[in-house]
């Protein structure tokens, strides 16, 4: 907009404003103390909302970042279960043969270590401890059902553990779903 | 006090096996006969015996039960505090070890009483 034109639009809002303060709103019925009063309203509500918005921005970012850590935890449990699977069915004979055997030994691993490493992010988020204190729980029942899949002495035996990995891994999945919904919850309340 | 340091990825396997001998190679018994059943032939160590676990693949649940689970059972005395573990990779092992260990030594208590 050019400077000619700025300067005419100002020119009329000064006049019009002076109009204003000498004779009031006739047309609206409403005087200039009044329509400050709704400009500073809808200001000050523009304002409110706006800080209320960054706040619920902030907020949605906090609650993904631990639904990324939930999920994560998901994935490598999946992952220990899954290669578990694999090691038992792809051993000719003996586990330790399989090719899959080192794929094993990573996955159970890298799980391990994420749980370290989720005790460590729930001791700054107090609202995923009782969640990270159930996964804790499953990851020792993962732990326990794979030493028995891979310490059993058939395959009837191996098959009754990886199901009851599997059958964990459903409840992990459930609980994840839970503790993310109450997360958003939490967001959606805020 | 000198210490005895055990790294089991370079000195035993970066990829140890399961439990017995009959799983294949590297297996936590073929650990504890070779390893540290040999460290308590004269009684407890005066020194510590420091292992390492990282560095590898990885563990399984059963290599680590029979290696230190066993060593307790076949000791029939816990012997924890002769060990010292370094795990940084995976820290909570040492947790997962100590708890084979107590469950053992638990086991071996369980059965003197029986059987005596």
């Amino acid at each position: 907009m050019s400077k000619k034109i700025k300067t005419f639009l100002a020119s009329i809002g000064i006049l019009g404003i002076i109009g204003f303060c000498r004779h009031g709103c006739s047309f609206l019925d409403i005087r200039l103390i009044e329509l400050l009063s709704i400009i500073a309203t809808i200001y000050i509500g523009s304002v409110v909302a706006k800080s209320l918005g960054h706040i619920n921005v902030a907020y949605g970012k906090h609650v993904d970042l631990l639904c990324q850590v939930f999920d994560r935890f998901e994935g490598l449990a999946q992952s220990f279960v899954a290669r578990t699977d694999n090691t038992i069915r792809t051993a000719q004979g003996k586990i330790t043969d399989s090719p899959q055997y080192p794929l094993f030994l990573t996955a159970q691993k890298d799980f391990s270590r994420y749980i370290g490493t989720l005790d460590k992010i729930s001791e700054s988020y107090p609202e995923i401890q009782e969640t990270v204190a159930k996964l804790k729980n499953y990851a020792k029942s993962l732990d326990d059902s794979s030493m028995k899949a891979t310490d059993a002495k058939d395959k009837e035996e191996q098959d009754l553990n990886i199901r009851r990995m599997q059958t964990t891994f459903e409840q992990i999945g459930d609980d994840i779903l839970i503790s993310k919904a109450n997360l958003f919850n939490k967001d959606f309340v805020h | 006090m000198s210490k005895t340091i055990i790294d089991i990825a370079n000195d035993f396997s970066p990829t140890p096996g399961l439990r017995n001998r009959d799983s294949g190679p590297f297996s936590g018994e073929q650990f504890r006969e070779e390893r540290l059943e040999p460290l308590f032939k004269d009684g407890d160590p005066q020194e510590k015996i420091v292992i390492n676990f990282d560095g590898g693949y990885g563990y399984a649940g059963s290599f680590l039960e029979e290696a230190f689970g066993g060593l307790v059972r076949t000791l029939k005395r816990n012997v924890v505090d002769s060990f010292e573990f370094i795990s940084t990779e995976e820290p909570l092992l040492i947790e997962r070890v100590k708890k084979y260990m107590d469950s053992a030594y638990r086991y071996v208590q369980e059965n003197k009483n029986i059987s005596g």
